[in-house]
């Protein structure tokens, strides 16, 4: 049945071509966006719950080898 | 302290003095551990109604079909809802260097959330429910739930607006998501048309109905029992532990791809049934990607303790942490797994399913607030836990009651599954009584019911451990603290995240867009594509009598364990008849597909035992069926019918669009009466004697209709 409805679609086709590439894209962005943080804020942000002063934070980090 | 937006060289920014309020944390922490030990009471009592149906003393309001519903509210939104919010009162606050926005929006928050969780436990033991799995309560709750909802978030976004640290940490992301979906699938999921105070039909009927529910109740697993928790994972874990996140950047792909993903893999709860089989599979197939954010949450999580395994041999917190992230991973694990079309026609209906959202609830929500109170409440009570000796016993005895409790669900689910398809060599079903599948459960189910109470022991250990220690302690109400002001102009964007990242409006809209793209490639289709429910002209609308009885199972919650929805299997359709078709549930509001067998499916139930049977089995099933664990409804013989809303409801379902003719309304009571009398007279003539106002004339009209539409057309549609 599901055949039937989806054909009943005009230019069904590139529905999932399109899906996937969004969904591809997405993720690829995220990943060449995290990967190229910068080293120093990922760390100042991941310190943000411990409450330390911006010199523990780093140090805090680096001794983590994040 | 300094804010790092400002870097090394603003140590000369004003700094503010402000405080944060420890009063609201206190009391959603103390809610959530009432709430969470009378959920699990109730878990108790029912765990045990299912080998010993006596236990529901013989009263209406304490049946296992209205008692399953409290009970999976109070755990839900009462337990965990209130840890959720005693954590993000906590967290955000400190995460964002500012007291939260309104003390006023804090309390209506808090108590609204109570008077709610009260209505609850009011409502659903009178059966007054609009029988929706996790969405059960009626809609005056659901515009107070609503209303509620939003305060909350008005106080979070407008204490992030005025927040201290340029940066939104990760957690917070996590909160606002939380906020904007539960608002839309818990307003979407419960659009109802009221016809009095305690009754209402939802908009959508049948396979629409279902395809909104499971959106619905697979995503409150997301959004209210996951994602809230992940936040207070990226907060809680690493202030226990004293170090960072394992990985900052794992975290922000994290966070966009759960959400993302999460909200499209609602139809894997309706595996072959009726939905059109596109949906199926693409709920299939972002189920299965769901592992990859899941499980990296997870490691994120437990990684984030590499280094400090040595204080989790000696810390309770750490420890109730590493099982709670252990427990997420395995379930997220397995529901991806139990999504496969022929992984899910062994489990689905069986006690397998209970089995995993127990690993989730009890390991993940429940260790996770246990772990949460045990680190929260001696600091805002500025002292020590009164006993770590008392919580480590309390891990302990919660670890083996999650194993009591699990492993023996599986089996059962594992066995009746293979006992459910079993066929001889003469091709007949082996155990064509339905009741020899359920008679060899009750062993596991028993040792299920001392897993919870292992589980309900612990926690009580756990209240009186946090008792002594608030005893011993002193609540701080108000803890001081300083900040730098946050200057208007902050230093210069250089990437686009950061954008986001500073801004909460701009964060939760586009959440609201991620998570709606989901939801609406799901339902437009089955919603306007007309071919998705096609029609099946023998299928008829329900009589007032009809009605009136479905109303009675609605009430009674007879679908937390009666399925109606037949799937295409040889050993269902041997066993019970014809497969279920879409287009036979076009008059079903709410739908009532169910999702857990304990007794037989009830779809083709129409015409198979006579009127005298369905009398006596509601009288006393044990006396139809010996060793059944069904309750007796003793009351639907003695109560008398309300008829005065016929008119209502029958004008309610034309106003949804059910073909009754026009002026029906009028004539309804008369057709109502007529076919009662006539069921009533054949009960008669068995010398039953019963009256024909009676509610059990109602339900027996009801279930003797059910599924025999298409039984009793010339040909039989496929779909």
């Amino acid at each position: 049945m599901y055949k039937d409805v989806l054909r009943s679609i005009d230019g069904i086709e590139i529905f999932p071509v399109i899906g996937i590439a969004i969904f591809f894209l997405f993720f690829v962005a995220w990943i060449i966006y995290v990967t190229t943080m910068k080293k120093q804020d990922v760390d100042t942000y991941s310190a943000i719950p411990l409450d330390l002063d911006l010199d523990d934070k780093i140090k805090a980090n680096d001794e983590s080898n994040i | 302290m300094v804010s790092h937006s400002q870097g090394k060289g603003a140590n000369s920014a004003q700094i503010e003095h402000f405080s944060y309020n420890n009063v609201l944390v206190r009391n959603f922490a103390i809610a959530t551990t009432f709430w969470g030990v009378a959920g699990m009471l109730v878990g108790l009592l029912i765990a045990t109604q299912m080998f010993w149906p006596e236990a529901n003393f013989e009263t209406s309001w304490l049946t296992f079909g209205r008692l399953r519903p409290l009970h999976t509210n109070a755990v839900i939104f009462a337990f965990v809802g209130n840890g959720m919010f005693a954590g993000i009162y906590y967290a955000v606050p400190r995460l964002v260097k500012a007291r939260m926005f309104s003390d006023l929006l804090g309390k209506i928050h808090f108590w609204g959330w109570q008077a709610i969780i009260l209505s609850a436990l009011i409502t659903l033991p009178l059966g007054i429910t609009s029988s929706k799995e996790y969405a059960e309560l009626e809609w005056p709750i659901d515009i107070a739930i609503a209303l509620v909802w939003v305060v909350f978030g008005i106080n979070m976004i407008m204490t992030l607006i005025k927040r201290r640290e340029r940066h939104l940490y990760v957690a917070i992301w996590f909160f606002l998501a939380t906020f904007v979906t539960v608002a839309v699938l818990h307003i979407v999921n419960n659009l109802e048309l009221p016809i009095s105070l305690t009754k209402s039909y939802p908009l959508f009927a049948g396979v629409q109905d279902a395809l909104v529910q499971w959106w619905y109740g697979h995503n409150a697993v997301a959004f209210f029992l996951t994602t809230p928790y992940l936040g207070l994972m990226y907060y809680f874990v690493p202030k226990a532990s004293n170090r960072p996140i394992y990985s900052y950047r794992l975290s922000i792909i994290h966070f966009w791809s759960l959400i993302f993903i999460y909200i499209w893999a609602g139809p894997h709860h309706l595996l072959y049934t009726s939905l059109p089989d596109w949906a199926q599979s693409l709920g299939t197939v972002f189920s299965v990607m769901l592992i990859a954010p899941s499980w990296g949450g997870m490691l994120n999580g437990l990684l984030t303790l590499r280094g400090a395994w040595d204080k989790v041999r000696t810390d309770p917190v750490l420890k109730f942490f590493v099982v709670a992230l252990t427990a997420y991973g395995m379930a997220t694990l397995e529901g991806p797994l139990l999504s496969f079309k022929n992984i899910n026609a062994h489990t689905h209906y069986t006690d397998w399913t209970i089995a995993h959202v127990h690993v989730g609830g009890l390991g993940w929500n429940g260790l996770f607030t246990f772990a949460m109170l045990y680190w929260l409440v001696p600091k805002i009570y500025n002292t020590k836990l009164h006993s770590i000796k008392l919580a480590n016993a309390h891990f302990w005895i919660a670890t083996l009651g999650i194993l009591f409790y699990a492993i023996p669900l599986y089996w059962a689910g594992f066995t009746q599954a293979l006992m459910w398809k079993d066929f001889n060599e003469a091709g007949m079903l082996t155990y064509m009584n339905f009741l020899d599948t359920v008679v060899q459960l009750l062993p596991m189910y028993k040792l299920r019911a001392f897993g919870g109470l292992l589980y309900v022991v612990g926690a009580l250990m756990m209240v009186y451990n946090i008792w002594k220690t608030i005893a011993a302690g002193k609540l701080q109400p108000e803890e001081e603290t300083s900040a730098p002001a946050l200057p208007k102009q902050g230093e210069k964007i250089q990437r686009w995240h950061e954008w986001i990242e500073r801004r909460p409006i701009q964060m939760t809209i586009l959440s609201t867009v991620l998570i709606a793209i989901g939801g609406l490639v799901e339902f437009l289709p089955t919603y306007f594509v007309e071919s998705n429910v096609p029609k099946i002209a023998a299928v008829q609308p329900y009589t007032p009598l009809e009605l009136q009885g479905r109303d009675i199972y609605l009430r009674e919650g007879c679908y937390v364990c009666h399925s109606q929805m037949i799937r295409p299997f040889r050993f269902e359709t041997e066993r019970y008849g014809e497969y279920s078709k879409s287009g036979e549930f076009i008059y079903d509001r709410p739908f009532q597909w169910g999702s857990k067998r304990t007794g037989p499916d009830l779809h083709r139930l129409g015409g198979k035992y006579g009127d005298s049977w369905h009398f006596n089995h509601m009288l006393d099933p044990q006396s139809i069926s010996p060793g059944s664990v069904m309750p007796p409804y003793p009351w639907l013989i003695e109560n008398d019918l309300d008829k005065s809303n016929t008119a209502a409801k029958i004008e309610a379902m034309q106003t949804l669009g059910v073909p009754y003719p026009e002026g029906y309304a009028d004539q309804a009571l008369a057709d109502l009466d007529a076919q009662a009398q006539k069921i009533a007279e054949g009960l008669n003539k068995e010398n039953i004697p019963v009256d024909k106002d009676k509610e059990i004339i109602a339900l027996i009209a009801y279930l003797q209709r059910l599924g025999t539409d298409i039984k009793n057309a010339e040909t039989v549609p496929d779909k």
